[in-house]
């Protein structure tokens, strides 16, 4: 059962929807203040850039944002409104760094008429926020509500729509004493029919801007101006001058306009126009200092951008300073195993219009690049200290097939080519380790050299028989065990400028890679060696110094061992071995005995992997360096394994030098990179950015392609979209082919599906002829493609009785969700040999059949205003019946089946729900109801789910078995909801709610309140369904309230961290 | 015959009940008017009293009881009774007296036939333009990108097929139909007689009407917001009467004439009813202008009655806000709608009065904002005001729609669509008769109340009767209508692509009263005498053209 359900997020939302700049940390420092929807970002300006300086979630959605500075006071203070009609003020704390809550209020009102076209709250500069009060309006279309500057008393411009859709605007005076309003000082009847945005002028000109799509007014009591302007809609508006008369205006094309109002001295005299260039689409425009600028964007990347004096060279005075990642509109994304390991990538449809872009979204570990030198052909990497005891390293020996180059850190902190006189230069080096008293060994194909680090003399060498040669090497601070050719093992142990041959064995087959790093107590000397061997596949424990087999293990298949390790992480001992073909195994080993156990096998990747331990943060990883890099770790004594955000890195050592502490050195691709490695479990972000505007994307594993329905970014509003069907390489996510659809032709929906009888896989693009002159498509088209030679070719087409919103494979026939009517239709081959879709049922009695999901002969249908049904495909019948509905009136954005009885939606209002199939009911009434089991308010617009995961899931962990479902939203969230065990269910559930009494809302916004299910008709407490974001805070605390917690839950701090932490490991 | 598989049937199932009534169902109710119904007749109840006399003597004489006098009718107008021209039906098209104001507007200077109101199809309110009925596909992609966009007016879902009905029912005309609230397939239906009938339309067959609660008409009944098992109703013997609908036992929670008949002019009837859940008061008011309450846990009468209309004129219905249930919403005879707060009810202290031409017969909050207010009157006007919060003084819109009638019928009322979230489809049979294909059929009206557009009209060749009462179903697609004794449940036309193999009807015939046989057909019969209707023939010859001629349907969009 899947009706409990953990929410979390694992990408934060990005679409900047509000930003305001003022002093609010101190009286010096100017901030610039980020809403982004469900999140607060305050930056501090400085001379190098804008510096975060709070991230913190707001339990509500932000519907007005705006700084503020009561009387008296030296600072301003901030003021958010939620969408739930719930205030807040607060102020910056300078000793914690945190907010406070000044004020706090509801101004909710039970029969108030949200307007049509969003919020709207105006806020008056000078407000003291005594007490806040209804007032009704007589006008019902309101477009845009503002107060005015320099009035006596508290007035109101207000810009709206009469009942023959004029648009106009009227002030009016707030009568404090009664409550009410009184007719204000002027009104301008019949403006321009776009007018949608009112501008407040402060003193001491005063008065409005009204910002039409064609016109732009000027309005107060007194004067009148307007321009013409090139129709655009104006998104956002930023005020450049504190006196007003210069403003940035950025329309729904992404260009940015300055506006100028000219007056002399406090008479305007007129209005000016000028196109500054292009930004992102501006959702909110603020304008830091010093022609710097941030335009906070909900369609495209955010930026900070510098308006220079003088154009450029294409006549833009614009400059993009930085940009700020953005994936939202999530519009629709697809979970893809492109390197088929296991771990999912989210590829999505973000953006809109001309920033639209395809995101590839990976969790994985980053590495910043610190230097980098291109160098071909490099077959092993090791650092060495000058001293043991050093805490740095200072030599990187890189070796090649036939010399080896030594780099060390000169004065100035730069890597330089140095030379170890004791090392031989000339061939390549198999291994190199520090030794003690001050040594270091090189291993060669033909000896083992022992040199001072000191002196950097060769101060013993061993030679290998005469006739053999070294193949493999490995060595400790200590011991070196190598093996030549023949099957022979040679131990050798480190002395004071000696080498002894200590032990020697022949094994019967060839070695493939040898290993002695000490887990034991003593950390220069390992007292055991692991052996992987050639022909009979097997690795092997062998005693040290005796070299006496202690374990041998088959490894099964044909691919041999290509590196071992010995590690231990939290206390326990593993032994990993590497194959040829990018698979990993790992033991638990016992260090006594050498036994091995709990035998684990997963897939890093395709080509032979090489192990080495580094360190980070003080705790041992292991890096995988193959084609898919990874590094290995431990958490709550388990083994995990993160992609590093590279592709194919050959080699690796861990190179902590002065100027480069913490660093890894790592070889790929022509390269040495000096990097620093990112924290672990962190999201992965690549733009490939489109031009055009992507709606909907689906990946054929087949042909490795991506096909996406996309619509071409109309510069010139007045030719009509072009609608486009396009295939993608699903590595280099070039555009391969592409398909134009007919005029007015939309792509609505796109499937990779094959059929019965029938090997082929297709690409299936469902679309609709949106004519101007209908009210709703009558006429679509389901186009059948095939991939060849990276081409779409059209196989088959047929043509629907409107728009197809959705496709699914359904029991190898292609079920299309066609405007209230769902229809199933089977793939028919003709005489003459073509194929076709031929329809075969269908269901009708929808208002509109959006999102539909399968699951064997089921169908789970999201209405547009119907909520949830449940049909039944019947095989004998060759039917399509109704089996149950939920009967609330949900406005549906997506749904996904969790399991035979559970399913999940999201609908218009922010709200998540699951339903249940009733099959035990009593009567056809019951089982025809589908029971609504779980509620939440997630406060985020879901456009679609899809089962997955964005971590590697591993088959033999608790927290693999648990199902995933990935979320994507308007805001740019990716999350995960995952179906919990009902025990732990009921655990976290505890957890939550000690932890709402513990973690504060900012704001004094209630938690509860936040995650209540809310639409027009109710308000329900959440059910089945907890916050993840607020669990997972819990490992944020301090000591002191997670030891309340603890007590309160009656369970150890410890096992509450695990249990945590476990969870985080979802995401 | 289980209620899943009911979308696909194309033919309905019909059952004609039998009349197991025996007693004598003729009043001067039931009596036929002359035909000409455009002669708008029909005024208030309370004025029509002086009418009533008239208009029995003319019965009589068509009845033939009175001295045999030949008159040569042709020659006069039925309308107007002035010679030279001619008036009524002619086959099934009406021919207007010229001497009177067009029957549907009501303005002069235009017949009935030619009134701007009739010919086109958005009963000549100019079009408001489209502003919120944007093409679904450009919202579904929109919402994607920006999610606080207006919602969409989907395209209504019409049920404009008969799908099931029982026929004869009712031993009188149907007065009023309640869904049942978490039933989807059991309909509650009142009549003129005061019995009350519970039918799974899921079934068809399962039916029963209780006759022991009211002893006269049943004007509204509504389900008990705690119980979905009890039922309250008002009734114009002057109960209300709060009934088991497992069992049939009732009990009076208020009886206002608790002495019996003492003269009309003391003899109170309940009309309007209505629940405020919130208070947990059931509301009714009476034919003398007051508003009755009983506290629903105890079932008692709380409080002194309270005059909320003119002294002495009837309150045809209440309405409580569906958000803010103390706002109450009263119609009446006074030509008034009136808003009021239930915690200040005092006699003139509504919180504002909607003025009317006529008598408003209903008056209601739209059903899940409750900012809208839909009122029907008899001046042939459905009125729409879209904000409460508005001006109010005039309505944001004035629908012209045939509702007057000059016959006993149960009045029009306009409903609402409980489940179209932009609360703009209404419901409302129509009066006057339309010509299809030789036909006069009364069609029931499908109406965008924001813009005035007639959305659907429809009919069934086979139900001749006006259809006064309509009810649209909360949840399900499902319009249930009332016309003369009968019951009909529509569904929507199923337009699958598919063949599918027609089955065959299921109809239960009841012999309606002996006595009633022998009445003379009329063109344009109205509620009371079916027995034209074909449905209720000896029940062979409804395998012979059932649907032959196609239901009839436009559909605006």
């Amino acid at each position: 059962m899947s009706s409990w359900n953990y929410v979390v997020t694992a990408h934060k939302p990005t679409s900047v929807t509000h930003s305001c700049v003022g002093n609010f940390t101190s009286p010096q420092e100017l901030n610039l203040i980020v809403a982004k929807c469900t999140r607060i970002e305050i930056h501090l300006l400085t001379p190098q850039g804008l510096q975060p300086m709070l991230d913190v979630p707001i339990y509500g959605r932000i519907a007005t944002l705006e700084l503020f500075r009561p009387h008296g006071e030296a600072q301003d203070f901030l003021f958010i409104a939620t969408e739930r009609y719930k205030f807040c003020v607060l102020q910056w704390d300078p000793e914690s760094s945190e907010l406070i809550t000044r004020a706090m209020g509801d101004v909710s009102d039970r029969i108030g008429r949200p307007t049509d076209n969003g919020q709207v709250i105006p806020f008056d500069n000078k407000g003291q926020l005594k007490e806040a009060f209804n007032i009704r309006l007589e006008e019902l279309q309101v477009l845009d509500i503002k107060f005015l500057f320099g009035c006596a008393k508290p007035t109101i411009a207000v810009l709206y729509q009469d009942n023959k859709d004029a648009r106009h605007v009227k002030t009016y005076e707030v009568s404090l004493k009664d409550k009410d309003f009184v007719e204000g000082p002027w009104s301008q009847n019949s403006l321009d029919n776009g007018a949608d945005l009112l501008i407040p002028v402060p003193p001491p000109l005063c008065g409005v801007l009204i910002i039409g799509e064609e016109t732009i007014v000027y309005c107060s009591a007194s004067a009148f101006k307007a321009i013409p302007i090139r129709p655009s809609i104006t998104k956002a508006y930023g005020r450049v001058d504190v006196d007003g008369s210069r403003y940035l205006l950025g329309d729904h094309a992404g260009m940015i306009h300055l506006l100028v109002i000219t007056h002399e001295k406090e008479k305007v005299t007129g209005l000016k126009i000028e196109l500054l260039g292009e930004t992102s689409i501006a959702s909110t425009i603020s304008y830091l200092d010093n022609a710097v600028v941030f335009v906070g964007s909900s369609y495209g990347d955010s930026q900070l951008v510098k308006l220079n004096l003088h154009p450029d060279a294409k006549g833009s005075y614009v400059e993009v300073l930085e940009r700020y990642i953005n994936l939202g509109p999530i519009v629709d994304f697809c979970v893809v195993d492109l390197e088929r390991q296991g771990q999912g990538q989210v590829v999505t449809c973000s953006g809109a219009f001309k920033d639209g872009s395809l995101r590839v979204v990976r969790n994985g570990i980053g590495i910043n690049e610190q230097a980098s030198v291109e160098l071909q052909g490099i077959k092993g990497m090791w650092s060495l200290k000058s001293s043991i005891d050093e805490a740095f390293d200072t030599f990187l020996v890189v070796s090649f097939i036939s010399e080896t180059r030594i780099l060390a850190m000169n004065l100035e902190d730069e890597l330089e080519e140095t030379e170890i006189e004791g090392f031989l230069s000339q061939v390549q080096t198999l291994f190199c380790h520090d030794a003690v008293y001050n040594q270091l060994v090189q291993v060669t194909s033909n000896s083992v050299r022992l040199v001072s680090s000191t002196t950097r003399e060769l101060r013993d060498e061993w030679h290998a028989p005469a006739g053999f040669t070294v193949n493999v090497a490995t060595a400790n601070a200590s011991q070196v065990l190598l093996a030549t050719g023949g099957g022979h093992l040679v131990y050798l142990e480190i002395g004071d400028g000696k080498l002894t041959e200590v032990q020697h064995a022949l094994l019967e087959y060839e070695v493939s890679c040898l290993d002695i790093n000490p887990i034991g107590d003593n950390p220069n000397y390992s007292q055991l060696a692991a052996v992987g061997m050639w022909t009979d596949i097997s690795v092997r424990i062998f005693s040290l110094p005796e070299l006496t087999l202690i374990t041998k293990e088959q490894l099964g298949g044909e691919i041999i061992p290509r590196s071992v390790l010995l590690c231990a992480f939290e206390g326990i001992s593993y032994l990993l071995c590497a194959l040829g073909d990018g698979h990993l195994l790992n033991f638990q080993m016992d260090t006594t005995t050498g036994q091995l156990k709990d035998r684990k096998k997963v897939s890093l990747g395709t080509q032979p992997i090489t192990l080495r331990t580094f360190s980070s943060k003080s705790a041992t990883h292991v890096f995988a360096a193959s084609d898919r890099p990874t590094v290995i770790y431990s958490s709550n004594k388990k083994l995990l394994y993160s992609n590093v955000n590279l592709k194919e890195v050959s080699h690796m050592c861990p190179f902590n030098s002065a100027a480069f502490p913490d660093s890894l050195a790592i070889a790929r691709e022509g390269e040495l990179t000096i990097g620093t490695i990112d924290d672990i479990q962190k999201l992965h972000i690549r733009t490939i950015p489109l031009g055009e505007h992507a709606r909907r994307i689906c990946h054929q594993e087949q042909t490795r392609t991506f096909g996406i329905c996309s619509l071409g970014n109309q510069s010139n509003s007045e030719e009509s979209e072009m609608h486009f069907v396009r295939l993608l390489d699903d590595q280099t996510f070039e555009f391969m082919s592409t398909y134009p659809l007919d005029s007015f032709e939309y792509g609505c929906s796109i499937l990779s599906c094959s059929f019965t009888e029938d090997k082929n896989v297709y690409y299936c693009v469902g679309t609709a002829y949106v004519l101007p002159e209908e009210n709703e498509p009558t006429k679509g088209r389901i186009l059948v493609f095939i991939v060849e030679d990276g081409r779409l070719q059209l196989i088959a087409e047929k043509e629907t009785k409107g728009a197809v919103y959705s496709l699914n494979a359904f029991n190898g026939k292609l079920l299309a969700a066609i405007n209230q009517k769902i229809q199933l239709y089977k793939w028919m081959l003709r005489d003459d040999g073509t194929r076709e879709l031929q329809s075969e049922c269908g269901h009708h009695g929808h208002i509109l059949a959006l999102y539909v999901q399968t699951r064997g002969d089921f169908i789970v249908v999201g209405d547009l205003m119907k909520s949830i049904s449940l049909l039944l495909y019947k095989h004998e019948e060759g039917a399509i019946e109704e089996r149950a509905r939920d009967y609330n009136a949900n406005w549906m954005s997506a749904v996904e089946i969790l399991d035979d009885d559970i399913y999940l939606g999201a609908e218009n209002n922010f709200n998540l729900l699951t339903v249940k199939k009733n099959s035990e009911g009593a009567t056809d009434e019951e089982r025809g109801r589908l029971e609504v089991v779980g509620e939440y308010h997630l406060g985020e617009f879901v456009n679609r789910f899809r089962h997955g995961s964005l971590v590697m899931r591993l088959p033999d962990s608790e927290i693999g078995q648990i199902p995933t479902v990935i979320f994507g939203t308007v805001n740019g969230v990716i999350g995960v909801i995952a179906s919990l065990p009902q025990e732990q269910y009921t655990f976290l559930e505890k957890l939550q709610s000690s932890l709402r009494k513990v973690i504060k809302g900012v704001g004094g916004l209630s938690h509860e309140q936040w995650r209540s299910f809310n639409n027009e008709k109710r308000t329900a407490e959440a059910r089945n369904f907890l916050d993840g974001d607020l669990i997972e805070s819990f490992l944020d605390l301090s000591r002191n309230k997670m030891e309340d917690i603890s007590k309160s839950m009656n369970v150890q701090v410890e096992e509450l961290c695990k249990r945590v932490e476990e969870l985080t490991r979802l995401h | 015959m289980s209620s899943t598989r009911s979308r696909r049937k194309r033919d309905p199932e019909i059952v004609i009940a039998r009349d197991t009534d025996s007693e004598l169902s003729s009043s001067e109710e039931e009596e036929e008017e002359e035909d000409n119904y455009p002669f708008s007749e029909s005024e208030e109840e309370d004025e029509a009293v002086k009418n009533g006399g008239k208009i029995e003597l003319e019965k009589n004489k068509a009845k033939g009881k009175a001295p045999i006098t030949v008159k040569l009718i042709k020659k006069v107008c039925k309308v107007c009774k002035q010679p030279g021209h001619e008036a009524g039906f002619k086959g099934a098209t009406y021919i207007d007296c010229p001497m009177k104001p067009c029957f549907l507007c009501k303005m002069p200077g235009h017949t009935t036939m030619s009134c701007p109101h009739r010919v086109v199809t958005d009963h000549g309110i100019l079009p408001t333009s489209h502003r919120n009925t944007k093409n679904p596909i450009d919202f579904v992609f929109k919402r994607q990108l920006q999610p606080r966009i207006p919602p969409i007016k989907p395209k209504y879902v019409i049920p404009d097929q008969v799908h099931c009905a029982v026929i004869r029912y009712h031993s009188r005309r149907v007065t009023c139909l309640e869904f049942h609230p978490t039933k989807n397939n059991i309909l509650l239906s009142g009549d003129k007689k005061g019995q009350i009938g519970v039918w799974d339309f899921g079934k068809v067959y399962e039916k029963n009407v209780y006759g022991n609660i009211h002893s006269v008409q049943v004007n509204n009944m509504r389900f008990s917001p705690t119980n979905d098992d009890m039922v309250y109703s008002a009734s114009s013997d002057g109960t209300i009467g709060y009934t088991d609908l497992e069992t049939g036992t009732s009990s009076t929670l208020l009886n206002l004439n608790p002495d019996g008949w003492q003269g009309a002019n003391s003899w109170k009837m309940l009309y309007g009813m209505d629940i405020n859940s919130e208070k947990g008061v059931v509301l009714a008011a009476d034919n003398f202008g007051f508003l009755h309450m009983i506290d629903h846990r105890t079932n008692n009468s709380t409080g002194e009655p309270i005059l909320i209309h003119k002294q002495g004129s009837k309150v045809c219905g209440l309405d409580c806000n569906p958000v803010q249930p103390e706002l109450l919403l009263s119609c009446g005879n006074d030509h008034f709608a009136r808003i009021w707060d239930m915690r200040k009810l005092q006699p003139k202290a509504s919180l504002h009065d909607l003025a009317h031409k006529r008598v408003v017969n209903s008056a209601y909050f739209s059903p899940s904002s409750g900012t809208k207010i839909l009122t029907t009157c008899q001046d042939n006007r459905i009125r729409i005001w879209d904000s409460i919060f508005g001006n109010l003084d005039l309505p944001s819109r004035e629908i012209v729609h045939s509702n007057d009638f000059n016959r006993h019928l149960t009045p029009f009322k306009a409903e609402w669509d409980p489940k179209d979230t932009s609360e703009s489809l209404i419901v409302i049979g129509r009066y006057i008769s339309e010509n299809y294909n030789g036909t006069a059929l009364h069609p029931i009206d499908f109406i965008d109340a924001s813009n005035g557009q007639l959305v659907a009209e429809v009919m069934d060749p086979n139900i001749t009767t006006i259809t006064p009462v309509n009810k649209l179903h909360p949840r399900d697609d499902v319009l249930a209508s009332g016309s003369s004794r009968s019951l009909f449940i529509w569904r929507p036309q199923d337009n699958t692509e598919m063949v599918e193999e027609k089955k065959d009807k299921k109809i239960i015939i009841c012999y309606g009263d002996s006595k009633k046989k022998g009445k003379k057909q009329k063109r344009g019969s109205d509620d009371e005498d079916d027995e034209d209707d074909i449905f209720s023939s000896k029940g062979k010859n409804i395998k012979v053209n059932k649907y032959q001629a196609k239901t009839t349907k436009k559909t605006k969009t």
